[in-house]
């Protein structure tokens, strides 16, 4: 199990790095198009609609390492009442569960999303005529990590549980938000 | 009422699962996704996944990770040092002393980031311990930049004037033009503020070494950088080369192009900026995605004009509707945080604003000041939050510390209430 | 309202009577929004407050107009006004009707709309799963600059805001640099220089204010929008063939009643827009015909990867005009 937990945490770092690489690619995008647009009096085409595909991915890539590094935001107030150890596991668990149950939805969901797309042969209105089913899959992709998270988030949680491994340290903040 | 019923099932249910440590972005989804199983007859799955698309393939979003990207730029390289050791000098003489770069280092990098908690993170980190080591004021210290790091989505660039512009259809130039007068008006308040309670207890703010007129002169290079990538940022936008948009990439470009200039990033830095990014993006992209799958459920059940009839009916004058919207904004700013609560808010706000005659562009500076309230309101405050991770302090007592900026923001949404042309005279030049 | 009404907002029928929403980006001031309130009250009252119908404008269901299609097929909601040439994408041959320079004037337009009627609203409900209720014109679109445009010439370094494929090749085709821009970045990109030129109609002029930002309006028919009234067809097959009639009939009243607005319309649009300020620069015969001729390769391209029907439509409405494109 811990292999496992391991593996995961590796995959969605990796596509966090990858949601990286296409930010930065969005930022040569944009500045090419301001160059080309003011020196040369031209365009690249392909910029408003590139960054908005890159934005879906950026985002979407970036949701599971994000759960791993516990930057998304929740209300811990509640561990103040339940003092100690097993309530606090109970509470966590309680949570990823209900998060992976939410996350499996959304991946089938986006899953159907991309399939109509790509059944229906979709086509972007631009000149590219890029076929939507491609950055579309970027949703169900990612909505699967954020789900192998979750497993790994339990994984996590009930190991530490077993082997003791959870320190009874007093949080002096009521919230967990990272990233800022 | 059946509006009464529903909008209260919708608290109910959402206050329950945020309670139980369900995350924020996740208790929106469920409560919206029961909502459109138990009130209408849609299939909640295809709003859903129209909502996740529709929300994230957009070119104007990508303005929110790029200015994030930009602050952490410039918080991993030594431009933001450089310039609390520009500013030293020349509030030595002021009461207060060097509280005031709080202000005035918030004031600058508001106008070149787009965002609150990159603002206060980005001038936290270099003023807070150094205001700390020489003994000012713990809470003045802490408070005054709580209150001044809001003024990050007040000056331009914003993104949540670029958010607020999409939804409610307002031009994002003209909202950026507007912000200027108020954010520092704002300014001058907090600046104000400190003044006098350092007048009244000069304890607050330790004496220090002095400076003299060279030194000052000598510190100006200091601020060069920084001020270069205002001009760089504002003068895209303004001088017709870039959108609002593209001028967060404009930013990123910059903040590169100076750090390895200064030679003052190393390519651990520049990584560590990437991921931190993607991970600020997907934190508020998650909610971003969820308040908005909450407001077109909201949407579907017709609520905002329900709601609007409703308040209608009371036939409130423009000031009490004013008076209701400022009381509403604070609560929903003490549990959510500004993207939520103008998506969520928007439907059901914008027509009566629009019905009781307020300009939308007006509006939409209202909005930003509420919003910098919720930073600093407890339990969901980004800004505490920020804070508390640079000084230790607990969320509530820096909420406390906050509560004068507070006092200050309200004070100020009350002058532009009453003198509404503070926001729409610079816009309509 | 009782329990059953709650649940009616989003297409649940009681014993008696049903509530549809209609899914709109745009105002309900405009002649678009006005359409659909229109068809609604007259729906209303020919059924005696059996069929309501509830418009959510300006997009506050969070759906783009290119959504709509897919979206009334599923029922996710029940009606759906949505811009044809929006719903290309997924249905090429809706996007005929925004062919560049394929018609002279509202006329011309008016034509195509009847020969292209049948075949949209066939594949509609053939292939879409929903019925169209009526087919309503936009004015036509014409290009808005800063400095006056008398030649071909005059396009040449113009900086013109494009939204899709066929703008971006008719911008091409002229001579000016094609700026692919989200709608609301358009007023400040014009006010600060971003782009210097438009393609729109006179209705979304004085939406936007376009007088503060521009100086010169060139009437020639670059290409015109239809929007479409579509219901699910799952949902208008529910209702009995008395009150499907009623409606079908209804939106044909409100059809022939917006298409003799419109054309009025644009004139008044553009009155409004002459007081304030915006010089009306009728352009040459000549002028026209070049540009006909210059984006003759769009259409043919276009043509080539269409579906057969379009070749039929086109070779159909030459016909009905009694002009040839060449
Ligand atoms: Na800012
Ligand atoms: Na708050």
């Amino acid at each position: 199990m811990e292999t496992l937990v391991r593996i995961i945490d590796k995959i969605n770092k990796v596509f966090a790095y990858i949601a990286g690489i296409l930010m930065v690619l969005s930022v040569c995008l944009i500045i090419t198009e301001i160059l080309v647009r003011s020196v040369f009096n031209s365009t690249i085409y392909i910029t408003t609609e590139y960054t908005a595909y890159f934005m879906a991915a950026i985002t979407f890539l970036g949701l599971a390492f994000t759960l791993k590094e516990k930057g998304h935001i929740r209300m811990v107030f509640i561990y103040k009442i339940f003092k100690g150890n097993k309530a606090r596991v109970i509470l966590d668990l309680y949570s990823y569960i209900v998060g992976l149950l939410v996350f499996l939805i959304i991946t089938i969901a986006t899953f159907q999303f991309f399939w109509d797309s790509l059944v229906s042969g979709t086509q972007s209105m631009q000149l590219s005529k890029t076929y939507l089913a491609i950055p579309q899959f970027i949703l169900p992709l990612g909505s699967f990590l954020v789900s192998l998270q979750f497993i790994a988030e339990i994984s996590r949680t009930v190991l530490k549980n077993r082997n003791g491994a959870i320190e009874n340290k007093e949080e002096d903040h009521e919230l967990q938000a990272a990233g800022h | 009422m059946e509006i009464t019923v529903v909008s209260l099932t919708i608290l109910g249910l959402l206050v329950l699962f945020l309670g139980s440590t369900i995350w924020v972005g996740l208790s929106l989804l469920l409560v919206a996704f029961g909502s459109l199983i138990f009130f209408t007859d849609t299939p909640p799955l295809n709003v859903l996944t129209n909502i996740l698309w529709n929300q994230t393939n957009s070119s104007t979003m990508i303005a929110l990770p790029l200015f994030i990207f930009m602050g952490e730029v410039l918080f991993r390289s030594n431009i933001s040092q450089n310039l609390f050791k520009g500013l030293t000098p020349w509030m030595s003489f002021l009461p207060g002393r060097l509280i005031h770069v709080n202000i005035v280092a918030s004031t600058m990098f508001a106008a070149v980031s787009g965002s609150s908690a990159a603002t206060t993170a980005t001038v936290g980190k270099i003023t807070m311990p150094e205001l700390l080591k020489r003994n000012y004021d713990r809470s003045l210290s802490i408070g005054s930049l709580a209150g001044a790091g809001t003024l990050g989505f007040l000056i331009p660039p914003s993104m949540l004037m670029i958010v607020y512009g999409i939804s409610a259809n307002v031009s994002i130039g003209a909202l950026f033009i507007a912000g200027i007068v108020p954010g520092i008006i704002l300014a001058i308040g907090f600046s104000t503020y400190i003044l006098i309670r350092c007048l009244i207890n000069p304890k607050l703010a330790p004496k220090g070494e002095t400076y003299t007129w060279s030194d000052r002169l000598k510190a100006l290079p200091l601020l060069l950088p920084v001020t270069f990538l205002m001009l760089l940022v504002l003068g895209s936008i303004y001088a017709g080369w870039a959108t609002a948009t593209e001028a967060a990439a404009v930013g990123v470009f910059g903040s590169i192009f100076l750090a390895l200039v200064t030679r003052s990033i190393t390519k651990e830095g520049f990584l560590q900026a990437v991921i931190g990014t993607i991970k600020t993006n997907a934190m508020i992209m998650l909610i971003v995605m969820a308040a908005s799958y909450m407001s077109v459920v909201v949407g579907y059940l017709g609520l905002p004009g329900k709601l609007t009839a409703f308040i209608g009916t009371l036939g409130l004058s423009k000031y009490e509707l004013i008076i209701i919207m400022i009381i509403m904004y604070i609560l929903l700013g003490c549990i959510l945080d500004g993207f939520s609560i103008i998506l969520m808010t928007l439907p059901l706000a914008l027509p009566l604003i629009k019905l009781a005659g307020f300009d939308p562009l007006w509006f939409g500076i209202f909005l930003i000041l509420m919003i910098e309230v919720a930073q600093i309101t407890p339990p969901v405050g980004f800004n505490l939050f920020v804070l508390n991770g640079l000084t230790g302090d607990s969320v509530l007592k820096i909420a406390k510390y906050s509560l004068p900026s507070f006092i200050i923001i309200i004070l100020l949404v009350v002058v532009i209430t009453v003198y509404p042309g503070i926001v729409t005279w610079v816009p309509n030049l | 309202g009782g329990g059953n009404a709650e649940k009616s907002t989003a297409g649940k029928k009681s014993s008696d009577s049903v509530t549809w929403i209609v899914s709109s980006v745009y105002p309900e001031s405009n002649h678009i929004g006005q359409g659909i309130k229109d068809f609604s009250q007259k729906v209303k009252e020919a059924t005696d407050g059996k069929v309501n119908i509830e418009l959510r404008p300006d997009g506050t269901l969070g759906y783009s107009s290119s959504d709509h299609l897919k979206l009334v097929r599923d029922g996710t909601v029940p009606m759906a006004d949505t811009l044809l040439s929006s719903v290309a994408g997924d249905e090429p041959l809706l996007g005929i009707g925004s062919l560049p320079f394929l018609y002279r004037d509202f006329k011309e337009y008016k034509a195509l709309g009847e020969v292209t009627r049948p075949y949209f609203d066939k594949v509609a409900e053939e292939k879409w799963n929903q019925k169209i209720l009526y087919i309503a014109p936009w004015p036509l679109t014409g290009f808005w600059t800063k400095e006056e445009i008398k030649s071909l010439e005059d396009f040449k370094g113009l900086k013109t805001r494009t939204f899709d494929d066929l703008t971006t090749r008719v911008s091409n085709a002229v001579g000016s640099s094609p700026s692919p821009l989200p709608f609301n970045e358009v007023y400040s990109a014009l006010s600060t220089g971003v782009i210097d030129s438009v393609m729109t109609s006179s209705t979304s002029a004085v939406d936007s204010k376009f007088w503060e930002v521009l100086d010169y309006y060139l009437p020639v028919s670059v290409m015109a929008g239809s929007n479409a009234l579509a219901i699910n067809l799952d949902e208008f097959n529910s209702l009995d063939k008395e009150t499907q009639e009623t409606m079908v009939q209804i939106g044909k009243e409100v059809e022939v009643d917006l298409w003799n607005r419109v054309a009025e319309l644009g004139k008044d649009m553009e009155d409004t827009v002459n007081e304030n300020g915006i010089t009306t620069t009728q352009p040459s015969e000549e002028l026209v015909i070049e540009l006909e001729k210059i984006t003759e390769e769009i259409r043919k391209e276009w043509l080539s990867e269409a579906p057969p029907e379009a070749k039929e439509i086109i070779d159909n409405y030459y016909k009905k005009i009694g002009r040839n494109g060449k």
